[in-house]
């Protein structure tokens, strides 16, 4: 029968073509890998930015009658404006935050920068009375680029209400 | 049979040389399989070991955290082994450190809510604290579970110290069924019922190094633990492998804690002595920097003692299980190339004793490490 005379297996080529589609799927998987352990590096890093701004929260809290004077942007020229005379304590918290923030070791973040919000006095309807002061420590940062992750940046807020007695 | 015979004729099988490029093409597709799979499986060992020790690394720093910010809770004198709110041992007093530091902290331990096996600790009824009436618990229960977790008993060795609500703070000096028995020298003071009551304890927090022979860390040496300390080592040192003590591991393979405190009125020179909310400066620079946080000191000397210590400033390194196992396809990973110095302490002296670091297993360089610092105010030694 002239049917049996046209059978055909794959050639050699095909056979090969198929293995380097497969390759590249296999290759998706390995991929995946690296995902997952950049993803570690994210929360290694949100972990030490949340103990950072945690930091500055405790550092203002032992410093609570003085809540005013801890505006601090370390993006400006001079992070830390507090006179050191004055506010000693103000000024030293925050070159030790400064510091803090840019040590590889403690930080380990790229392109931090930190922000205290504080207002100048105390807010809220009966202000006079609770003495209440809204405290915001922003800590932003580059996130660590990786496999298939872009460096994108990141931020932790802290807020909270600090009341001196 | 004539068309049998011709297809039999047409049919060819594969040549030599087809079978070994298929040979080799199958040979090579099966080694990137396994190049993938191992690869895989060390990513995700690694992984796990990398997410765990994150995990310790910031559950001891929160129970740190906690316990020293409330740290003193009212107390009025000694409680247990601890004279003071905070008990600071550094590592060497002498000089750069060997091994981790320890820490003891009075803090308090509370069942306001309660179970069936574990009635809570509260007052049943309104009463004036100082009228020299026995505190009314809800049950016998409850007394029992108080004294269980006091060690046994709430007045052997020593009498066990309450707090109740957190505003009176008394010494238990016998028990009668529901009722505790306390002093009735106390200003009188009206508590509300369920009120909690808490029971004041000395807590040690402390790193067991391998081998641990106490077994305190479950085969999963080094840990931290936490728990009351029996009573003090050779060295004068609360120790939780002393007879008695009652510490649990609460964080695996934590190999480094070293405690700096920020104190005001420790200096003499400085406002006569007395507090002024500035930490005191150290000799250093002058206003406040790193420096004025003390590593290194037994806190036994005044002007310098350990009930003016307003900040503390916690490190804590852990690190991960195991070295990462690798096929040997690939060259060797060294996660941690350099030792960490950790405060006053470098670790290629001494990791957990002198001269260690050299013969550690897993050995130090191949076994990644994350290292956490905080300050920490301690709120109840506020003045």
């Amino acid at each position: 029968m002239p049917r049996t005379n046209h059978q055909s297996g794959f050639t050699l080529v095909e056979g090969m073509i198929a293995g380097a589609i497969l390759s590249v799927g296999v290759l998706g998987l390995a991929a995946m890998q690296g995902i997952a352990l950049s993803r570690n590096v994210d929360s290694t890093e949100l972990t030490r930015a949340t103990s950072l701004a945690a930091e500055m929260i405790e550092r203002i809290q032992y410093n609570r009658k003085n809540i005013p004077h801890y505006a601090i942007d370390t993006s400006n020229a001079t992070p830390c404006p507090q006179n050191a005379t004055s506010q000693p304590m103000a000024k030293g918290d925050c070159d030790q935050w400064v510091a803090l923030l840019s040590n590889p070791q403690a930080s380990g973040l790229v392109n931090v920068r930190g922000v205290v919000t504080v207002p100048a006095a105390p807010v809220g309807a009966v202000a006079t009375l609770l003495n209440q002061y809204p405290v915001t420590v922003t800590v932003s940062w580059t996130g660590a680029s990786g496999d298939h992750k872009m460096a994108r940046p990141k931020r932790v807020v802290l807020t909270t209400m600090i009341a001196p007695e | 049979m004539g068309m049998q015979r011709r297809i039999r004729n047409d049919q060819q099988g594969v040549t030599l040389i087809e079978l070994l490029i298929g040979a080799v093409v199958a040979v090579i597709v099966i080694a990137a399989g396994f190049a993938v799979l191992t690869s895989s499986n060390k990513a995700v060992v690694t992984n796990g070991q990398t997410v765990e020790t994150q995990q310790n690394v910031r559950m001891a720093m929160e129970f740190l955290f906690r316990d020293i910010r409330q740290a003193g809770f009212g107390m009025s004198g000694p409680v247990g082994n601890c004279p003071t709110a905070i008990v600071p041992a550094d590592n060497n007093p002498a000089g750069p450190d060997r091994g981790p530091d320890r820490i003891s902290l009075v803090v308090p331990v509370g069942n306001p809510v309660g179970t069936a096996t574990d009635p809570a600790w509260v007052l049943t009824t309104d009463m004036s604290i100082g009228s020299g009436l026995p505190i009314p618990l809800p049950s016998a229960g409850a007394v029992t579970n108080m004294a269980s977790e006091a060690g046994g008993s709430l007045t052997a060795p020593g009498p066990a110290t309450i707090s109740i609500g957190g505003a009176i703070t008394t010494t238990v000096t016998g028990t009668s069924g529901a009722n505790l028995t306390v002093p009735t020298a106390l200003s009188p003071t009206v508590m509300k019922q369920n009120s909690p009551i808490y029971l004041l304890q000395c807590i040690t927090y402390q790193i067991i190094p391998p081998p641990d022979a106490a077994g305190l860390c479950g085969g999963r040496s080094p840990c931290l633990v936490r728990g009351v300390a029996g009573g003090v080592n050779a060295a004068g040192v609360l120790d939780c492998t002393t007879a008695a003590s009652r510490c649990t591991s609460i964080a695996d393979e934590i190999e480094d804690i070293q405690f700096a405190y920020g104190c005001d009125g420790c200096v003499a020179t400085i406002n006569s002595g007395a507090a002024d909310g500035i930490i005191d400066n150290q000799g250093g620079a002058a206003g406040f920097d790193q420096a004025d946080f003390v590593t290194n000191n037994a806190w036994a000397t005044a002007p310098l003692t350990a009930d003016k210590i307003q900040l503390a400033q916690v490190t804590i390194v852990g690190r991960q299980r195991s070295a990462d196992q690798g096929f040997g396809e690939r060259n060797q990973h060294t996660p941690q190339g350099m030792a960490l110095q950790v405060s006053d302490h470098l670790h290629s002296d001494g990791v957990f004793v002198a001269g260690d670091y050299a013969a550690l297993t897993p050995p130090y360089a191949m076994t990644r490490r994350r290292l956490l610092t905080r300050t920490v105010e301690v709120r109840n030694l506020r003045h």
